[in-house]
């Protein structure tokens, strides 16, 4: 039997009027004229798209065609459907795209990774050279403002005697050096331990940090690592960078909707391991200035070494792995640059007494929390 | 299988007798000489579509934020194959031919040639913000400007590309002419516009679509760009309501700012506050200024969509091929009607949804305090996965934020495309006719096109739609 149908020759934008056969192995198109068309069901394959809509069908003599032939019966289109199952095929993968996509994609990432790991990360710190030093320190306060706000840290601890403490040690460990900016430390009410330092000149060491330190040592050494961001200018290298990269990262998301958080989840993944090396510079600044004091590196071994027993070497990533060196590293580092028995503690007993209860004129902090510098 | 298949062909062997084939023209393809020819968009089967297009937006959506976006290029072939297809000139469907790796390749060949300039722009912008603009976000202005060569740039090429990758009768779409050129025209009449202060901006549009229209191909027939008599003139005249309203708020505000000395109080303000906190006063001035600048915006907006109803009615109007030319007549309803029904939705969807994502956020987020053993005085409002130790309760309070963010992601996706563009597209074809459309039947296939890159540098900088 034949069905109604109406046929584009891929030639002309004329529709002809033609009536159909479905054979069992192909499918004849009749003209006025007589047959038109003879199409082999091993490549007639239904158009992408259509036949979405019950009782129509539009089916190609193959995908490189452009002759095209819509059936408007559900009768005919049954009737195809079952004398070619195989008419809904989808169009097989284009293995030379394929090869060329993945060709395109690997040279799209290289080219992102070399701009975000590379290009950027050494241009970063020239950038942040030229930033005048008043804008930096506006800067270090708004990120004050900010983690203050989300709570990573509170009040700054203002005991008179433990104040003095402090300033002696920051005093002792920048001694005769030429700081690129005025440094500026607090002791701060804090929920974890931990030691940052902010972009302007800015050094907070979080209160349970002080209660975990068992020697002055310990903290000068820690104190020495933050002081050495800040002098190598890493906090404000840091935020350039990473603010820079998120912007070319972003172009990896398109126009997919929300590639800005898309862009921001992945900064922050990427983010870690930039600092790795950053850590080192500081470490080694720290073990300089201990030396420059007079002052045994051997506390901050103890420290890291408690620590890894305590926490194992870090998480996997987005942890304290990722972004610095490991525990057992940083020992080995400080044990090999001690300096000996000729050094003196870097504060007296009641120094160290008056730096560690430098919170308690307030209610006292507990104690625990991650472990990050 | 066979046996259903077999009964369901006998029974509709009794309907459709073997001698009963007439030529048929089904009911969706009217009669050829009634003069004109309809465009219409899924008009008698809007559910089916709608249930198409969710879940092309819901699976893609899904498949998207799990795959780094990169599912993307394959739901926009799915949306547009669907769009296309739905779309039909005098019954016929129109067809999209483009596959996503081909997007795929064109957005990463776009990635490559412009990573190391995203990567200057971007540095330089960081240094401008931090150096010297940290109270105003400088990228809302400086950033379009970075980027401003290139759009026009990609615009050209996304149309290009659709256009090569549409058929219609079996008959290719096509386009020629250079993205650079065209990159040229749009700097210049940009600058026109400006100098202008905006009031050139419909012949901006039109001299734009020309080089465009000029440049597009039916086949081997080439589209024509002829405005109907005084279509400028009656263009600038529904401009003129959008932006004297514009023109008339701004000067409005700004006297009443300016002669109440409300303005020299408030800057005198910000210097003091500036002098106090030792900041930058012109950022101050710069955002309220933006602030305010907002009012005249808001209150032309929706005359400027009544505008745009125009401009596109006047844009298709233009268009010829050999004698088929396009008529569209559209109402301000058209445009409003979209954006009306996607802030309606929005809203009345919005607080509920965020309500939900909130609560499944929050239990992610208690599990990690349970993984880690901490209580919730270390939450202050907002979620902070640094404030985790163990890559467990990290992955928890990740997987909560992506969670969240990718929900309110899907939300956007599906007001986007369900509610604004199902209706606009609707509603357009609706006002659409073409006239001898027949003599389309002159029409050959142009030989084939080469090979072509797609519309990348869209897809990368973010110049989406459809």
């Amino acid at each position: 039997m034949r069905w109604a149908g109406v046929y584009f020759d891929g030639e002309t934008a004329r529709p002809h009027n033609v009536e159909v056969e479905i054979g069992t192995g192909a499918l004849g198109i009749f003209g006025r004229s007589g047959l038109i068309a003879h199409w082999g069901y091993d490549t007639l394959r239904r158009v992408p798209g259509t036949g979405r809509e019950a009782g129509m069908i539009e089916v190609t003599p193959s995908f490189q065609s452009d002759e095209r032939l819509q059936l408007e019966q559900s009768g005919a289109v049954k009737a195809l459907r079952s004398a070619h199952p195989k008419v809904d095929k989808r169009p097989p993968a284009n293995k030379s795209a394929i090869a060329r996509a993945l060709g395109w994609t690997g040279a799209a990432i290289g080219a992102m990774a070399f701009i975000v790991f590379v290009a950027i990360p050494a241009l970063a710190p020239q950038i942040a050279a030229i930033i005048p030093q008043e804008r930096e320190i506006e800067l270090g306060e708004k990120v004050e403002e900010l983690i203050a706000r989300v709570g990573l840290i509170s009040d700054v601890c203002t005991d008179a005697e433990g104040r003095a403490a402090l300033d002696t040690m920051t005093a002792k460990l920048t001694d005769g050096l030429d700081l690129r900016i005025p440094i500026k430390v607090d002791v701060v009410k804090a929920p974890l331990i931990n030691a940052i330092a902010l972009p302007g000149g800015r050094v907070f060491i979080f209160a349970p940090l002080l209660k975990q330190a068992d020697s002055a040592d310990e903290v000068a050494g820690i104190l020495g690592h933050e002081i050495g961001h800040v002098h190598i200018s890493h906090p404000v290298a840091g935020m350039v960078r990473s603010s820079a990269s998120a912007g070319v990262i972003g172009l990896f998301f398109g126009d997919f909707m929300g590639a800005g958080v898309m862009a921001g989840f992945a900064e922050q993944f990427m983010n870690a391991s930039h600092t790795r090396e950053a850590e080192r510079e500081a470490d080694a600044f720290a073990v300089e200035r201990m030396a420059a004091a007079n002052a045994a590196t051997k506390g901050m071994a103890d420290f890291f070494g408690r620590m890894r027993e305590k926490h194992g070497e870090g998480g996997l990533f987005g942890g304290y792995m990722a972004s610095h060196p490991s525990f057992s590293e940083r020992e080995a580092m400080l044990i090999a640059a001690s300096i000996g028995d000729e050094a003196e503690p870097i504060l007296t007993d009641t120094e160290w007494k008056a730096l560690r209860n430098i919170c308690d004129s307030s209610e006292s902090l507990k104690d625990g929390g991650e472990t990050e510098d | 299988m066979t046996d259903a298949y077999l009964t369901e062909l006998s029974m509709s062997e009794q309907i459709v007798p073997s001698d009963a084939y007439k030529p048929r023209r089904s009911h969706k393809r009217p009669p050829p000489d009634t003069g004109f020819a309809r465009v219409l968009f899924a008009e008698d089967r809007q559910r089916d579509v709608a249930d198409g297009l969710q879940g092309i937006i819901l699976k893609g959506g899904i498949l998207s934020l799990l795959t780094l976006t990169i599912y993307r290029f394959w739901m926009k072939t799915a949306q547009r194959r669907l769009i296309w297809r739905e779309t039909r000139l005098d019954g016929d469907g129109f067809e999209y031919t483009g596959t996503p790796l081909e997007l795929l390749i064109g957005s990463m060949i776009a990635i490559v040639i412009l990573a190391v300039w995203f990567g200057i722009a971007n540095l330089g912008l960081t240094y401008v913000q931090l150096a010297a603009w940290q109270n105003f976000d400088v990228s809302i202005f400086l950033f379009p400007i970075i980027i401003s060569p290139l759009v026009a740039f990609a615009i050209f090429r996304a149309r290009r590309y659709k256009m090569l990758r549409t058929k219609w009768r079996g008959i290719r779409f096509g386009m020629d002419g250079s993205a650079v050129k065209y990159a040229g025209h749009w700097f210049l009449w940009t600058i026109v516009q400006i100098l202008s202060l905006g009031f050139l901006t419909p012949h901006k549009r039109m001299a734009l679509e020309r080089v465009m229209t000029n440049h597009m191909l039916y086949g081997d027939a080439r589209f024509q760009f002829e405005p109907p008599e005084g279509a400028l003139r009656h263009l600038t005249a529904h401009w003129m309501l959008p932006w004297l309203t514009g023109v008339i708020v701004t000067g409005i505000v700004a006297y009443v700012a300016y002669s109440s000395g409300g303005l020299t109080n408030i800057f005198a303000e910000f210097d003091t506050q500036a002098e106090q906190t030792d900041t930058d006063a012109t950022a101050l001035k710069l955002n309220f200024i933006l602030g305010i600048a907002l009012i005249p915006a808001l209150l032309s907006y929706p005359f400027y969509l009544r505008y745009k109803s125009r401009e596109i009615a006047t844009v298709l109007s233009s268009r010829r091929v050999l004698n088929a030319r396009c008529e569209s007549h559209l109402t301000w309803g058209v445009t409003f009607k979209p954006i009306a029904a996607y802030v309606g939705y929005w809203l009345l969807l919005v607080v509920p949804l965020m309500i939900a994502l909130g609560v499944v956020m929050f239990m992610a987020f208690s599990t990690a305090l349970m993984i880690d053993g901490k209580d919730l005085s270390i939450f202050s409002g907002n979620v902070q996965p640094q404030l985790f130790d163990s890559l467990a309760a990290k992955i928890a309070v990740y997987s909560g934020l992506y969670f969240f963010y990718g929900g309110m992601i899907l939300f956007s996706l599906w007001l986007a495309a369900l509610i604004h563009f199902r209706r606009l597209h609707t509603y357009i074809c609706r006002g659409t006719v073409v006239h001898n459309l027949a003599s389309l039947n002159q029409v050959r296939q142009r030989v084939r096109d080469d090979q072509l890159e797609s519309e990348g540098f869209a897809d990368a900088l973010d110049i989406g739609g459809f």
